[in-house]
């Protein structure tokens, strides 16, 4: 009798100090997890200093649908070769690859060489099913993105809708970093292809473009430096990207406000603004070498 | 009598634990992601390839750092399951000028914005209310797609 009047009382004590101890707890971790946010959100810096998705890295279609505007001569020697997907045996080269391959299906599609792009896509779905990434697409959905490819401008649409939907479920399920690693490989393949047209065109807007990165850089650097303790070659991808940025120190980018112009019937702002870029002969020799540098490294 | 009051005690303490644990899981379980805001965009827009979902800080703000192409025209939307308040979004360059303010258009939750030239942006989006909205929310960014005769 005396041993379950003291069993009760015992049981009685640890349920107390437990819900006591789940309840500090839970306040510790909310307010822990609380005061990161508001350390991390409340930066008032140029460039915000948290983990998450804050930072925008411009479509790298759009630095291929300006090469096409220039009448430039597309190059298909520059892609990433589909026959090297064998090569891709961690999931750190496959997420950079499928960024690489999935730049390099736009520029196939935006210069109409519909006969390669059969052979890209076939890796481009290799790798998105390596990463886990096809339960981020509804099942016909990778269908659509092939047929797409038939018809001509939609496949970019498409495309990008894939890339984003990719992105989404990547940090839905707290696996941001690779979804850093292919938007660093997009970003790449698609400043690497340009920074080799521009060493052969005197094309100002495409030059201009290839010194604009310099703010792009500095984002994409900031969105994989959370990581830049997960492993070397983590390390190595932000280290070379750094060396990049470091050579875009030299590039001047001047910028002067202008009040913007709203049309309201069209939704539309005009930012009026004006920027321009100053990068010298040496500094495109320098960053198309270094760019090109890591680039092969990443594809070999 | 004296074996049965430590037992109810003993059942309620339990009952009240769980929940206690039910409560804390509420607070902390998985969120509902806001709807995506691409259904907004035209289909002469393509997006940007990225998913750009955050939380309000405590001054319920979340911040996007983007930068925006010369020549180029851009569809920005926000989206959020927060239904009270409507959300405000601003565009700022670099220099803090302020380019575009949803709130003279009547809390519109998309807007097309043209470049002349690149600038480097800072896209806010906010709600105005007294306490901390800790919800998420949702920004698409897409650029139209230049015609081929261009």
């Amino acid at each position: 009798m005396v041993y379950r009047h003291r069993l009760f009382t015992s049981l009685w004590i640890v349920l107390v100090l437990s819900v006591c101890w789940g309840c500090q707890k839970g306040t510790r971790e909310s307010s822990r997890t609380q005061s990161l946010m508001d350390e991390a959100m409340d930066t008032t810096g140029l460039l915000l200093r948290y983990h998450n998705n804050l930072f925008s890295i411009p479509s790298p279609y759009e630095a291929a649908y300006i090469i096409r505007q220039h009448d430039v001569n597309f190059r298909g020697e520059l892609l990433n070769d589909p026959n090297r997907y064998s090569r891709y045996n961690t999931s750190f080269k496959k997420a950079l690859n499928l960024g690489i391959y999935g730049t390099d299906l736009g520029y196939l599609n935006i210069f109409n060489r519909d006969k390669e792009l059969h052979s890209y896509f076939k890796v481009f779905k290799s790798l998105a099913g390596d990463l886990g990434l096809r339960n981020a697409l509804a099942p016909a959905e990778l269908e659509t993105v092939k047929n797409s490819f038939m018809t001509g401008d939609s496949a970019v649409y498409y495309l990008s809708s894939t890339y984003r939907k990719f992105d989404a479920y990547l940090k839905e399920n707290n696996r941001q970093k690779m979804g850093a690693l292919i938007l660093a490989g997009g970003w790449i393949e698609s400043n690497y292809v340009l920074s080799q047209m521009v060493q052969s065109s005197d094309e100002r807007q495409l030059i201009n473009r290839l010194g604009e990165q310099k703010y792009v850089l500095e984002n994409l650097i900031e969105l994989l430096s959370s990581y830049y303790y997960e492993a070397n070659r983590y390390t190595e991808l932000v280290d070379a990207l750094v060396d990049i940025a470091y050579e875009y120190d030299g590039v001047i980018y001047n910028y002067y406000y202008k009040k913007p112009v709203v049309k309201e019937e069209q939704k539309l702002t005009i930012i009026r603004s004006t920027s321009n870029v100053v990068i010298s002969e040496y500094h495109i020799r320098t960053i198309s070498k270094k760019l090109s540098e890591l680039r092969n490294k990443i594809v070999s | 009598m004296n074996r049965i009051l430590p037992c109810i005690m003993g059942f309620a303490l339990i009952f009240a634990s769980l929940l206690m644990s039910a409560g804390l899981r509420a607070q902390t379980g998985p969120e509902k992601i806001p709807a995506d805001c691409q259904s907004l965009m035209g289909e002469d827009y393509l997006p940007d390839g990225q998913d750009y979902t955050a939380r309000l800080n405590k001054n319920n703000a979340a911040r996007f750092h983007a930068i925006f192409y010369g020549g180029n025209r851009y569809f920005i939307a926000a989206c959020s399951n927060i239904e009270t308040y409507p959300l405000i979004i601003k565009v700022y360059d670099s220099e803090r000028n302020l380019l575009f303010d949803n709130t003279k258009h009547n809390h519109t939750s998309y807007w097309h914005l043209a470049f002349t030239s690149t600038v480097s942006c800072v896209v806010e989006i906010r709600v105005e209310a007294e306490q901390h909205i800790d919800q998420l929310v949702r920004l698409m960014i897409g650029f139209q797609k230049p015609r081929k005769a261009e």
